[in-house]
């Protein structure tokens, strides 16, 4: 009873948290960081809309997770776009943007329904997001800066923990939902559900130690 | 062929707590590493500032050491030279040829020579303490027309237990400072002021000419850079703040580390 409580409750309105802080300081967030408050914005929108056609329609509501990976891939590599802070990547962003949202495109018209999970895309969101986690780890490690004062490294730590934790389950996701009972997918979801938990505990961290 | 029985559930979460322990792990020794080479490079900086901090001081102290000798030299060698040279010439007979030009110009010189003994190695610091030598320091500018220097010193006699190190540095400071108020901003009136207060002494040195721009010391001017110098060197605080006229400092001594160890 309790993981199906902080599944299906706790966890999805712990995003505001994060937003009621970044709100707090939103004029004076850098431009990075804007983009991850809207994207939790985003996420608690299309969270509660997949909540009402779920519980209240008892509709398929994975057409809404095919959408979201799409705008969550996309609002990463923007974030990870303004936290470089180099013009000349532009080009190598925009690309990989709009590669990103093909892939997402073809992946719902040719290899899942938009009625099954999207494992394939979220895979290889998982991939780029750990991808960009790492290089951002390591222009920090060649740098002179203390990790821990700054709020990108907390923002970083909380993308970098929840895809290296969750790309499995995002993997297997599809054989999950079709071979496994109620109670054992409920194990996997409060999983993803506890990693989720702790991303928003990092974002809400990085948000405090912006400074107003 | 023999039938797998693994739970494809306890694979999955396995694995995914087994990624999740590698990036976790990899995020820890990630800040650690961070954190000791911070360590290491705020080490290696300390110790670079304190080995310049030490040259610089080094470099002050055998500056003062053969201020000192050159100046010592000056009195008891060249100054004693010239007055056996004068006293010869007072004897010479009174036909001597030019007498009269040379004696005056030989008073002249060894006036010189004491002025410049004296401002090499203030001769008065170790004998007379810190007080009188100020004293003559001031007495010499008043006699001038430029500035007239006010020292108004409420700590007395006990300027005179400080020791030598923070005696000669103090000495050297308001020397820089008269100098730059007299080169640089056409002040009219200088005033020093020594006092204790809370455990500490206190002097403030106030004049009342153009002022600087306080930003703008730590770029240019090697005079107050020397004056930071002195200061670090016996351990004083100063505080510059802006005044509506002229040019405001005050340099703070602790108590226990200025007197002499009896």
């Amino acid at each position: 009873m309790f993981w199906k409580v902080f599944s299906s409750i706790i966890v999805p309105l712990f995003i505001l948290v994060p937003i009621v802080i970044g709100s707090l300081k939103i004029k004076t967030l850098p431009f990075n960081l804007k983009i991850i408050w809207f994207y939790l914005l985003i996420t608690a929108v299309i969270s509660t809309s997949a909540t009402i056609i779920g519980r209240i329609f008892h509709s398929n509501n994975m057409p809404l997770l095919h959408l979201f990976t799409l705008i969550e891939g996309v609002m990463f590599i923007w974030f990870y776009k303004y936290l470089s802070q180099s013009n000349k990547k532009n080009k190598w962003f925009i690309f990989l943007q709009t590669g990103f949202v093909t892939i997402c495109i073809l992946n719902a018209l040719f290899f899942q329904s938009i009625y099954a999970y999207s494992s394939y895309t979220r895979y290889v969101e998982s991939i780029i997001c750990m991808l960009f986690a790492l290089n951002f780890f390591a222009n920090i490690a060649a740098s002179d800066t203390k990790p821990l004062k700054l709020p990108a490294f907390y923002f970083n730590t909380g993308i970098f923990l929840y895809f290296s934790g969750s790309f499995i389950l995002f993997i297997f996701s599809n054989f999950i939902l079709q071979k496994l009972s109620a109670s054992d997918m409920l194990i996997f979801w409060s999983s993803h559900s506890t990693l989720v938990l702790l991303m928003y505990i990092f974002f809400s961290t990085g948000f405090i130690l912006c400074k107003k | 062929m023999q039938k797998v029985t693994d739970n494809i559930l306890l694979l999955v979460v396995f694995a995914m707590l087994g990624t999740f322990i590698l990036a976790a792990s990899f995020i820890l020794f990630f800040i650690r590493y961070q954190r000791r080479i911070t360590q290491q490079k705020e080490a290696m900086q300390k110790a670079e500032l304190d080995y310049s901090e030490n040259l610089l001081h080094a470099t002050l102290l055998s500056q003062e050491e053969e201020r000192k000798r050159i100046g010592r030299d000056l009195h008891d060698d060249v100054g004693a030279s010239l007055s056996n040279l004068k006293m010869i010439m007072a004897q010479a007979a009174e036909s001597v040829a030019g007498k009269a030009t040379y004696k005056p110009l030989i008073d002249n010189i060894i006036t010189t020579v004491r002025n410049i003994s004296h401002s090499l190695s203030p001769p008065g610091l170790v004998l007379f303490g810190l007080e009188n030598t100020l004293h003559e320091l001031f007495d010499n500018f008043n006699r001038g027309d430029t500035v007239s220097v006010a020292f108004e010193n409420e700590l007395g006699q006990k300027m005179d237990t400080f020791n030598e190190q923070t005696a000669l540095a103090l000495y050297r400071i308001i020397q820089e400072l008269l100098a730059n108020t007299v080169k640089h901003a056409g002040a009219k009136n200088i005033l020093i002021r020594c006092f204790a207060q809370n455990e500490k002494y206190i002097i403030t040195y106030q004049d009342d000419g153009k002022g600087i721009d306080i930003t703008a010391i730590k770029k240019t001017g090697m005079g107050m850079q020397n004056v930071a110098a002195r200061l670090r060197m016996i351990q004083a605080q100063s505080e510059m703040p802006a005044v509506e006229n002229g040019f405001f400092i005050k340099i703070v001594l602790q108590n226990n580390r200025v007197v002499k160890n009896e």
